[in-house]
């Protein structure tokens, strides 16, 4: 079970989800946070999700990354259906080929900076790489941080160390739940670089949901989540462009509820 | 995994420290236990006096009643037969056999006297003088030939000539055989027998020769020979080994509960770590290995710890075991690796085990669990939860009736004790249930107290019932435990003491431990003022014959008296017959005991006395007594006569109404070397000192029991209270003062112990109040209100301080660096 980054896929789409919904809860109280959401992530690009709040964006995200199974639909990452994985091949799969960075508490309280990016390869079994763990750190600039513990340092810090921790595995997919959500402007942009970087140099594929249309712009795509169902795209996005759909989708969110009242 | 697991104890040193105490204290406990096991089981006693005989035989020190299962041990030196001497001589391989007698010569230096010929056993050497004649007597160093000594010898005073001086243990003196053979006072019997053999023989084969003598013979080699020469030994032994088993057993269990409990609230607070692993791709079985292998790195430290205390608390509670008379002082404290293999064994399989429980837990949350926040109010209802609540609950109610209903006396303590236990793990099980419960009834008053704070406290435990559950319920097991085992000790004490005082019509008693004869008891009968006076001898024997008889295999309580009329001073109610014909063989039976084995005054039954002797006595008497509390009542002179000493060492004296005899006695008593006389209290005493002892062994177990919950009490306080850090940030960011916050959290400590107390009050009261009515007379504990008072203070101040002390450090930070460390 070593490394299978090097296999060559057939296809050119990293991830690919078909007719997938999730529904939480039973009988009355269910709700159905992902209602039937088909799309396919090719390799290589930066795309991001956007929706108001409570329109199943963060949902997606876990059945995506398989963090979280669907109710019904499939989810396939490289090929892999991940419905067919039992809980440790699906954990396996995951530390091999995702990388995923949360909105906060991404880190061991624990560990101290360079052992918290060394962690996924040493549960995979394998040596850290040194240089490879040294060059990621300095570059997110934390090169001369690697002994601190993640209570000493920013909430930026700490989120521009967990992505280091998930481009150092060189996954074939990146997640990130609204990464700069908690972030100033510039550090934000700092971390939206970080991101995309690797998906020019490397080839590799991120999703990452976010609110913010100016993090939007950076992505290469915007898919538009409400009320569980893909509400539309846009490629090479402008920060107003964005804005502008968000307006239009809240207010269509807004009408539908009064609606449905 | 395990690289992680050094790395997260490291950082999180605090969260194991309950663990790593609890399994120092348990290894130490368990480990002592197994000592004290080992010292029962080996019975060390280094044979002295007769270390020269290779093999020394006994008679057998228990007696199986017909139709029984298990024997009774023999509490007196049964003894062998004299004519067994010839028979040993004349098995292969014996060179001689020496008979030996023992009986109480009291005199400076000396305890024991013997026959001359059993001095070769030892051997004992002449140093100067020569070998006692009748009337001579040979005596360790201090003594010279010529000199005369007294001994007191069966309560009278014995001069004899010192005739020479002898080389050996010390502590004994050598009579002519004539002399010892008289003042030994059981013709026809040796108390053992030593036996010598060539040098080269092959001993055991003599000693499966000399076995196959006689069924009811001890032989003895080595280091056994020891319990010959102290034959109290072998019911000590037992006793050793019973409570060493059962504290051992309950330490054990104990200490798995303690540790599995803190082990899983350490786990249970990292919940978001364990879901962030698993959302970076950590396995479940890589997260069972990392606890496991934490827990491992905290224990076996904490055992190799704990086996330094270990070694010396079995040494100590030994040396306590052996002051109050459970163990006997003559037995070597031994302590081999087995008892360190069973401590450090059972700590680190406690440890192991408790860790897989909370590690199956842990290595099932899903990684989302690492993105939410963590919520306040945990699901803790279960179906498998409220069937096990409901099944201890039912086993606690089932205890309490069939203690209050089929119970009898003392035995009540055999369901008491563990519907305790029953209750207190029910009510915790279903601890957010009662803890709403008891919310609910301290609510208003609470609110109507303490203002704004005492609300906000109010809502805050409202809210968090299940944590305030989880803090409240070790306090409620502490207070449980330790109230209802310490007033059960305490109600029986008082209620067996009550069962003897009410029928004991002595005014005063005449001491000896040298023994008192019967011409002093005719000198006290003669004092002006006294109505009566009577030997007073305890022993324990078996009926036989009829075989249903009420008793256990511990034996039945003899109790020997003289003959008697109404003013007599025997403890008893009579129902029938009199005791005035108490002589010879006779018998008087509690009213149960005679009503349940169909006998009547003038029939007769059999019974084994103390030292293995049949007798058949005719039943003279009936009496009433406590149920649980029935002795039988026998001649004085019968009971003496089968006890080790043959002695009679207390005479009870009744006086005539408004005389008071003390002065006159202290002036007979002072004519008599060893004499003393004390008065009523001091007979009471002596009479609960088993049940003294007893208790006192429970004293010490649920100390360690008290002990125990206490660490997870303290434990579980601070572990929470200092996961609220942010909680506590938030509301002084919020405009909390510092003051505020901890006057909150004051309150909730407040209802906390509250909430314990009262729980774990009724819980003992369950187990209590049938207790009570079934051994006294009434349905309430007796005992002192101060037990009650510490026990609830000490758990008051417990929680006050395992949540203010933690709290005020927390909040010395300031509010605007909530730590990333939770
Ligand atoms: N664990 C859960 N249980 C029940 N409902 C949930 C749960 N998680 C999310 N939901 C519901 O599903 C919907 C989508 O939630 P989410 O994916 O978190 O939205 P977003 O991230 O876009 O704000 C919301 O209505 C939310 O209330
Ligand atoms: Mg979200």
């Amino acid at each position: 079970m070593r490394r299978k980054q090097e296999i060559v896929s057939r296809t050119e789409h990293s991830v690919v989800l078909h007719d997938v919904r999730r529904v939480y809860g039973r009988g009355s109280n269910a709700v159905t946070a992902l209602d039937g959401i088909s799309i396919a992530f090719a390799r290589g690009t930066f795309t991001a999700i956007m929706g108001p709040s409570g329109s199943g964006k963060s949902t997606f995200l876990h059945c995506a990354a398989g963090l979280d199974r669907p109710t019904s639909g499939s989810v396939t990452i490289d090929d892999q259906p991940l419905a067919e994985l039992n809980e440790r091949r699906l954990t396996e799969l995951r530390r091999e080929r995702i990388g995923f960075v949360f909105q906060s508490f991404n880190l061991l309280p624990a560990l101290t900076v360079w052992q918290n990016v060394c962690l996924p390869q040493e549960l995979d079994g394998r040596r850290p790489q040194r240089a490879a763990v040294r060059a990621v750190l300095d570059r997110v600039g934390l090169g001369d941080r690697h002994k601190n513990r993640p209570g000493e340092l920013s909430g930026g810090q700490q989120q521009r160390v967990a992505i280091a921790r998930a481009l150092v595995a060189r996954p074939a997919v990146i997640f990130a739940d609204e990464p700069t959500g908690a972030l100033d402007t510039q550090t934000a942009a700092d971390v939206l670089e970080l991101l995309r970087e690797p998906v020019r140099s490397q080839g590799q594929t991120v999703v990452m949901v976010t609110h913010d249309p100016v993090a939007a712009s950076y992505a290469d795509q915007v898919v538009f989540l409400a009320d569980g169902v893909l509400a539309g795209s846009l490629t090479a996005p402008t920060a107003e462009q964005v804005a502008d759909r968000m307006t239009h989708l809240g207010a269509r969110s807004k009408l539908s509820m009064a609606v449905a009242r | 995994m395990m690289r992680l697991a050094v790395r997260t104890l490291r950082f999180r040193k605090g969260g194991f420290i309950a663990t790593f105490v609890a399994v120092v204290f348990g290894t130490a406990i368990v480990m002592a236990c197994g000592g004290l096991m080992e010292t029962g089981i080996r019975s060390n006693v280094e044979p002295s006096r007769l270390a020269g005989a290779p093999i020394v035989v006994t008679g057998k020190q228990s007696h199986l009643r017909p139709g029984a299962e298990d024997a009774t041990p023999l509490p007196e030196r049964v003894g062998v037969p004299a004519s067994l001497v010839a028979k040993i001589r004349s098995v292969e391989g014996v060179s001689a056999a020496i008979g030996d007698l023992t009986f109480p010569a009291i005199a400076p230096d000396v305890a024991e006297g013997h026959n001359w010929s059993s001095a070769r056993l030892a051997p004992y050497r002449l140093t100067s003088g020569h070998a006692p004649a009748d009337g001579q007597v040979v005596t360790g160093p201090g003594h010279r030939p010529g000199d005369r000594v007294t001994f007191l010898i069966n309560g009278e005073p014995a001069h004899l000539v010192v005739s020479g001086v002898a080389a050996g243990p010390a502590g004994h003196a050598f009579f002519s055989d004539r002399d010892a053979a008289q003042l030994a006072g059981r013709p026809g019997r040796f108390a053992d027998i030593g036996v010598l053999v060539a040098s080269g023989t092959d001993i055991d084969a003599v000693k499966d020769r000399l076995q196959a003598l006689d069924a009811n013979i001890t032989v003895s080699t080595g280091v056994d020979r020891g319990t010959a020469e102290h034959p109290g030994t072998e019911a000590q032994r037992t006793a050793l080994i019973a409570i060493a088993g059962s504290f051992g057993g309950i330490a054990t269990m104990t200490m798995m509960f303690v540790v599995a409990s803190t082990l899983a609230l350490s786990a249970q607070h990292r919940e978001r770590e364990f879901a962030l692993l698993r959302g970076i791709g950590t396995t479940p079985g890589q997260v069972r290995r990392m606890i496991l292998g934490e827990s491992l790195l905290v224990s076996i430290p904490a055992v190799l710890l704990g086996c330094v205390p270990g070694i010396f608390l079995g040494r100590f509670l030994f040396d306590q075991l052996g002051s109050h008379g459970v163990a006997s002082p003559v037995v070597e404290f031994s302590q081999g690796p087995i008892p360190f293999a069973a401590g450090a064994g059972a700590a680190v399989l406690a440890a192991i085990g408790a860790a897989l429980i909370a590690a199956r837990k842990s290595a099932k949350i899903r990684p989302l669990e690492a993105l939410m926040e963590a919520s306040l109010q945990r699901k803790w209802f279960s179906w498998v939860r409220l069937l096990f609540g409901l099944l201890f609950l039912g086993g606690g109610l089932a205890l309490l009736i069939v203690t209050a209903t089929v119970m009898s006396g003392p035995l009540a303590g055999a369901t008491a004790g563990p519907s305790v236990l029953c209750w207190a793990i029910g009510v915790a099980l279903l601890g957010p249930f009662w803890t709403k419960a008891v919310l609910l009834v301290l609510r208003w008053p609470v609110q109507a107290l303490t203002g704004v704070n005492g609300r906000l406290a109010i809502l805050n435990v409202s809210a968090r019932s299940v944590a305030m559950s989880a803090a409240a319920m070790p306090v409620m097991l502490a207070v449980g435990i330790s109230t209802a085992n310490l007033y059960m000790q305490t109600t029986q004490v008082h209620a067996a003491s009550e069962a003897f005082t009410r029928d004991l019509r002595a005014d005063a008693v005449l001491v000896s431990p040298a023994g008192l004869s019967l011409k002093l008891l005719d000198q006290v009968r003669s004092v002006p003022g006294v109505a009566s006076a009577s030997a007073f001898v305890r022993s324990t024997g078996v009926i036989d014959e009829p075989r249903n008889a009420p008793f256990d295999e511990e034996g039945a309580p003899l109790l020997g008296v003289n003959a008697q009329g109404h003013d007599g001073t025997a403890p008893v109610r009579l129902t029938g017959g009199s005791l005035t014909g108490l002589t010879g063989s006779t018998v008087a039976l509690p009213d149960y005991v005679a009503s349940k084995i169909g006998r009547r005054i003038g029939s007769e039954i059999t019974m084994t006395l103390g030292d293995g002797t049949a007798v058949k006595l005719r039943v003279v008497a009936t009496f009433a007594a406590e149920r649980g509390y029935e002795t039988i009542i026998l001649p004085a002179e019968l009971v003496a006569a089968h006890t080790t000493d043959g002695l009679t060492k207390q005479i009870l004296v009744r006086s005539d109404p408004g005389t008071d005899v003390r002065p006159a006695l202290t002036k007979l008593a002072a004519a008599h070397p060893g004499v003393q006389v004390a008065d009523r209290d001091a007979l009471v005493a002596s009479n609960i000192e088993d049940l003294q002892t007893q208790a006192w062994i429970n004293y010490m177990l649920v100390g360690m029991l008290i002990a125990y919950t206490a660490v997870s009490v303290v434990n579980t306080l601070v572990s929470t209270t200092l996961r609220r850090r942010r909680e506590f940030a938030l509301q002084r960011l919020t405009g909390s003062t510092r003051t505020q916050v901890l006057r909150m959290l004051t309150t909730e400590s407040t209802l906390i112990a509250l909430t314990g107390i009262l729980l774990g009050t009724l819980v003992a009261l369950a187990c209590l109040l049938p207790y009570a009515a079934t051994v006294s007379t009434t349905a309430l504990p007796t005992g002192p209100l101060w037990i009650y008072l510490v026990i609830i203070t000490t758990a008051t101040l417990l929680t006050f301080t395992s949540t203010l002390l933690p709290a005020t450090t927390t909040l010395r930070h300031s509010p605007t660096q909530p730590t990333h460390t939770d």
